[in-house]
C-alpha cells in the first residue's frame, strides 16, 4: 500500500448533484413501471413477458456480438424427448423415451402428424436419436432393437442399416451431409466411435474408439456434419466435444469446465451452415452454447435456455436447425420441444 | 436446499483453487464419473454441478433421480436401472425399478461354484448337520451336507422385461406399487424419503456399487450400531466379468452382522431388526417393516442380497398353497399386526413364492 491516497479518491462518496439525483429518481421510477408492467402482463396472459404477442425484442439481449434468435414457442405432447430433426420441408421428428416411447412427428407449424414405432410395444423399442435423410426418408436409432431404422415420412417401415460390423452394434446419434452418407455414433459398450455409411451401406469411415484420450469417445450422443464434410462430435463422457476434418484427422476440442463457453455434459449437437454456428446442448447447464466456427478456433457466442430470453430448459438433450432459420431443442424434463428462431 | 447450495458453491470455489481432495495417486476409480478421492480437476465436477458465472451454482434443477437417469437410461451409462439390465440386455443384479430380469420361476438347487470345471461344481459350501461349515471343493457331492451357500441365482435376460412387483420405492418414480418412499424411521421420530442418494454416494466410495457407508438421512447415526457406517468391499481395480459380477462385495462368510462388515450389516442400517435375531421383533424399526420371516444372517448365513433385490423385483406371489399356518400368500398381515400391503407383495425376493428357500436347501 504505497500509493497516495490523493491520487485514488476512491474511499469518497462520488458527489452528485441535485439534477444527477433528479436524473436517478427518474430512472427508478421507470424501472418500477417496466417491472409493474411485465408484472401486470405476466398476470394477464400467464407468459413472460417475451411470449406476449406484438412485444417483441425488448432489452439488452438484442445487442450482442452475434444476434441471438429469439424464443418463439413450444410444442407439446412428447414424452421426454430425447432427440429431434427437421425434414427439408420443415417437418419435426421428436424421439420419445418415455411414456409410448413413439417417435412423434409434426409439420413445419407444430401440427401433429402421423407418428413412428419403432417396435411392436413401448417395452420391446427405446427410441434414441432421429435424422432425416436428404430424400426425405427418417432414420431412428433404437435402445432395444440395437439398430437404425429407416421409414418413410409417413411412418411406413422402410428396412435398417446394415450394421457396421458383423457382431451388430448399439448405434446412437445420427445425422447425414447432403451426399445422403450417415454420420452414426456407436454406444456398443466398449467400443465407442463414430462411423460414416453411405447410401449403400458401406462403412466409409470409422473414428475413434473408447476412452479418454483426445480422438477417443465415453458416451458420444451427438454428431453433426458441416457444409465442408467436417465433423463434431459431443463426447458425453468425457465432457467435451471433438471436431474433425472430412477424413477424420483432429481440428479442435471444447472441454469440459467451469467457465463460460465451457461444457459438463454436452448431448445433442448441430451446426447452421449459413451464420457458421455450432449448437451445443449441455444437459447439465439446462442450455445450449452457441459457437461461431467461422474460424480455425470455434469462438463462444452465446447461450440458448437459462438466462437467455427467459426461457428456461430442464436436462435438455437433442438439437436441430431447420432449413428456416429456426432451433429446436429436445427439452427432456419439461417434455416439450422448444423453438427458437433468427 | 440453500444450505446444499452453499455447501456446493464452497466445494467448487475451493476447487477452482484446486486445494481440497487433492490426493493424487491414490485416486479410486468407481466406475463412470464416480470417483473417490479423486485428484481433483474442477473438470471433474462439472458433469453433475454446474456454476457458470449468470447464475447460483445449479446442480439439480430436476430431481436428483432425474440427474441419475439421465445418463442410467443408455445414453451415458451401460446400467439401466429402471428397465433392470444393461445396455448389453445383460440383467441387473439389483432388479429394476420399472422393470425387472429375474428369473423368478427358477427354483432348482443352484449348484455353481465359480471356479470349478463344467461338471465338477461344488453343491457344497454350506453347513454340515452339527452346523460347522463345509469348504467348497470342486467334484465334491456329499449328500450329507444340505446347504449350498454360493447360490448364483440365474438372472435372466433372454425373455422379456416384466414389471416389478415390489421394490424399494424411490422418489419421483412414475409408478406407485402400494408402498411409500417416506416411511416412519425410529419408531415413528424421523422420516426417510429414499432417493438414489439415500444408498449411493454419486461421489465414489471406493466400496461396493458406490453404496454409502452410512445411508443418508440418518437422522440419529448416533444410536446405531454401527457407528463408523458399513462399508462393503469392492473388488480393486473395480471391474467386473461375468465370472465376478455376482460375487463380489459381500462375501458370504464374512461374520458380517457381528462386525459391521458386508452388506448385510449394511442394509441393516436401517433394517434394524435384523441386528438381533432374538430381539424384539413386534419393534417398528427404521424402514417401517413389520416381522414377519427372519433367516439368520450371522456367520455363515446368506446375505440379504442373495434373497432379495435392492431395487425391485418381478417376482411373484401366487397365494398360500401350504398347510394351514404355512400360507404365504401377500396378503397375510404382519404378525406385530401391521396391515399387509397388497395382496401381491413379493418383498423384493428373487424366487417366487417362497422358492428361494430351495435354492439352497435341497429337499
Ligand atoms: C455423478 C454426478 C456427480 C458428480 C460427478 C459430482 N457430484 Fe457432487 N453431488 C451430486 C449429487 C446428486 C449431490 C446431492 C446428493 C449428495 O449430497 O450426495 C451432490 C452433492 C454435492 C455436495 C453437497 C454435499 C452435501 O452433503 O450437501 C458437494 C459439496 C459436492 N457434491 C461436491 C462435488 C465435487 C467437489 C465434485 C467433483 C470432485 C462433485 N461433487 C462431483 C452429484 C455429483
Ligand atoms: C436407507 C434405508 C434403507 C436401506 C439401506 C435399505 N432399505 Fe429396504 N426398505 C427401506 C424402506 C424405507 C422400505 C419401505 C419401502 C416402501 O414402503 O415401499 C424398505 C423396504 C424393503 C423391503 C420390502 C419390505 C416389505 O414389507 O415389502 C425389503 C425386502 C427390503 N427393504 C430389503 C432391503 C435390503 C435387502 C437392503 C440392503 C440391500 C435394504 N433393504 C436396504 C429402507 C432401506
Ligand atoms: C435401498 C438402497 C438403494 C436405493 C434407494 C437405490 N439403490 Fe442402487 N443399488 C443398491 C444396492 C444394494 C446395489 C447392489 C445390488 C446387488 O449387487 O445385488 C445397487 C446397485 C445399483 C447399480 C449397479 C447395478 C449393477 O448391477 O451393476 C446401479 C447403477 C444403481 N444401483 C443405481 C441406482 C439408481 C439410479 C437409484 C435411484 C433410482 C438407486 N440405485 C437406488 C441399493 C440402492
Ligand atoms: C455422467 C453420467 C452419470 C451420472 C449423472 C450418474 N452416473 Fe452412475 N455411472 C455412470 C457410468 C458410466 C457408470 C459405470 C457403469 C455403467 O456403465 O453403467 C456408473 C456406475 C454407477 C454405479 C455402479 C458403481 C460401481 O461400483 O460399480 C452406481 C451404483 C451408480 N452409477 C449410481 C448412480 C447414481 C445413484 C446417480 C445419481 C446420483 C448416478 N449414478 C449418476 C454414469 C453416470
Ligand atoms: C434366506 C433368504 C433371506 C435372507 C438371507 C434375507 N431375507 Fe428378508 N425375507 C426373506 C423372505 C422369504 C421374506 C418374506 C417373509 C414373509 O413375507 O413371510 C423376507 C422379508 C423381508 C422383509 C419384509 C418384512 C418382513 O419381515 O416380512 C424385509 C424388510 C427383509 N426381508 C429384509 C432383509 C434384510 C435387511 C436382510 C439381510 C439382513 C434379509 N432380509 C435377509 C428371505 C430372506
Ligand atoms: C443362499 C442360500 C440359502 C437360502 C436361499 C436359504 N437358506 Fe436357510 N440356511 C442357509 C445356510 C448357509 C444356513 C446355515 C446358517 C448358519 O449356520 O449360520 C441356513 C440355515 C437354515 C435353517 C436352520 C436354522 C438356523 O437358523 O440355523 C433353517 C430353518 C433355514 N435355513 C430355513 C430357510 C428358509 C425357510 C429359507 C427360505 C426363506 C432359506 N432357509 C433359504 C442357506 C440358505
Amino acid at each position: 500500500m504505497t500509493s497516495n491516497a490523493q491520487d485514488y479518491p476512491r474511499h469518497q462518496p462520488p458527489h452528485l448533484g441535485r439534477w444527477l439525483k433528479g436524473a436517478v429518481a427518474l430512472l427508478l421510477l421507470f424501472a418500477l413501471a417496466w417491472v409493474a408492467f411485465v408484472a401486470l402482463q405476466y398476470q394477464q396472459t400467464g407468459k413472460p413477458i417475451s411470449e406476449v404477442a406484438g412485444i417483441k425484442n425488448i432489452g439488452p439481449l438484442a445487442k450482442l456480438v452475434q444476434e441471438p434468435p429469439r424464443f418463439t414457442g413450444s410444442v407439446w405432447e412428447v414424452a421426454r424427448p430425447l432427440g429431434v430433426a427437421a425434414a427439408p420441408d420443415g417437418s419435426i421428428y421428436v424421439t420419445e423415451s418415455a411414456g409410448d416411447r413413439m417417435v412423434k412427428s409434426f409439420d413445419a407449424n407444430g401440427q401433429a402428424k402421423a407418428s413412428i414405432v419403432t417396435g411392436e410395444s413401448a417395452l420391446s423399442r427405446s427410441p434414441l436419436y432421429v435424422a432425416v435423410s436428404p430424400s426425405g426418408k427418417v432414420y431412428v436409432s433404437d435402445l432395444e432393437r440395437h439398430a437404425v431404422l429407416i421409414f418413410a415420412p409417413d411412418g411406413q417401415a422402410a428396412g435398417q442399416v446394415a450394421p457396421p460390423s458383423s457382431e451388430g452394434w448399439t448405434p446412437g446419434a445420427l445425422a447425414f451431409d447432403a451426399a445422403g452418407n450417415l454420420y452414426a455414433t456407436d454406444l456398443t459398450p466398449g467400443q465407442h466411435r463414430v462411423v460414416v455409411i453411405d447410401p449403400d451401406g458401406t462403412l466409409l469411415l470409422q473414428i475413434g474408439q473408447e476412452g479418454s484420450a483426445p480422438g477417443q469417445f465415453e458416451f458420444p450422443n451427438g454428431v453433426a456434419v458441416d457444409a465442408q464434410g467436417n465433423i463434431y462430435v459431443s463426447d458425453s463422457g468425457n465432457g467435451r466435444v471433438q471436431a474433425f476434418d472430412k477424413s477424420g484427422h483432429p481440428l479442435f476440442m471444447i472441454g469440459r469446465g467451469t467457465s463460460k463457453g465451457d461444457l459438463g455434459m454436452p448431448r445433442g449437437i448441430a451446426v447452421d451452415n449459413g451464420r457458421k454456428l455450432l449448437y451445443v446442448v449441455d444437459a447439465t447447464a439446462h442450455a445450449v452454447n452457441v459457437y461461431d466456427i467461422s474460424n480455425a478456433a470455434p469462438k463462444y457466442s452465446f447461450r440458448l435456455g437459462d438466462d437467455m430470453g427467459g426461457e428456461s430448459l430442464s436436462y435438455p438433450n437433442g438439437v436441430a436447425v431447420d432449413g428456416n432459420g429456426r432451433i429446436l431443442v429436445a427439452d427432456k424434463e419439461n417434455k416439450r420441444i422448444a423453438i427458437w428462431t433468427n | 436446499m440453500k444450505t446444499k447450495l452453499v455447501a456446493i458453491g464452497a466445494g467448487l470455489a475451493l476447487l477452482a483453487i484446486g486445494t481440497v481432495w487433492s490426493n493424487g495417486d491414490s485416486a479410486r476409480a468407481d466406475n463412470g464419473p464416480h470417483i473417490a478421492n479423486q485428484s481433483v480437476t474442477t473438470d471433474a465436477c462439472a458433469g453433475c454441478h454446474r456454476a457458470h458465472t449468470a447464475q447460483a451454482p445449479d446442480l439439480l434443477k430436476a430431481s436428483e433421480t432425474t440427474l441419475c437417469f439421465t445418463c442410467h437410461d443408455g445414453t451415458a451409462a451401460t446400467t439401466m436401472p429402471d428397465s433392470g439390465k444393461t445396455t448389453g440386455n445383460a440383467a441387473l443384479r439389483a432388479g429394476g425399478f420399472n422393470l425387472a430380469y429375474i428369473n423368478t420361476a427358477d427354483q432348482t438347487w443352484s449348484r455353481h461354484v465359480s471356479g470349478c470345471a463344467a461338471g465338477t461344481d461344488s453343491h457344497e459350501y454350506g453347513v454340515g448337520a452339527s452346523n460347522v461349515p463345509v469348504t467348497p471343493a470342486c467334484g465334491n457331492n456329499d449328500a450329507a451336507t444340505k446347504l449350498l451357500l454360493d447360490s448364483v441365482l440365474a438372472l435372466d435376460a433372454t425373455g422379456a422385461g416384466q414389471a416389478v412387483t415390489s421394490r424399494h420405492e424411490v422418489q419421483t418414480l412414475t409408478q406407485n406399487l402400494g408402498g411409500s418412499p417416506t416411511k416412519a424411521i425410529y419408531g415413528g421420530t424421523g422420516t426417510l424419503a429414499l432417493k438414489c442418494t439415500t444408498c449411493h454416494d454419486p461421489h465414489g466410495t471406493g466400496g461396493y456399487r458406490i453404496l454409502r457407508p452410512t445411508p443418508l438421512g440418518d437422522a440419529a447415526a448416533g444410536t446405531d450400531k454401527f457407528t463408523a457406517g458399513v462399508l462393503v468391499t469392492d473388488e480393486t481395480p473395480k471391474s467386473y466379468g461375468t465370472t465376478n459380477y455376482f460375487d463380489v462385495g459381500y462375501v458370504p462368510s464374512t461374520p458380517n452382522m457381528t462386525t459391521g462388515t458386508g452388506i448385510s450389516a449394511w442394509c441393516a442400517q436401517c433394517h434394524q431388526k435384523y441386528l438381533s435375531n432374538t430381539g424384539a421383533w413386534g419393534d417398528l424399526t427404521k424402514s417401517g417393516d413389520g416381522v414377519n420371516y427372519m433367516h439368520a444372517t450371522t456367520s455363515y448365513a446368506p446375505s440379504c442380497i442373495k434373497c432379495h433385490a435392492a431395487h425391485g423385483t418381478d417376482a411373484v406371489i401366487s397365494g398360500g398353497s401350504g398347510p394351514a399356518g404355512l400360507n404365504y400368500a401377500g396378503t397375510l398381515d404382519y404378525p406385530n399386526g401391521d396391515a399387509h400391503r397388497d395382496a401381491n407383495n413379493t418383498r423384493l425376493l428373487k424366487v417366487d413364492n417362497r422358492g428361494i428357500c430351495q435354492k439352497c436347501h435341497k429337499r
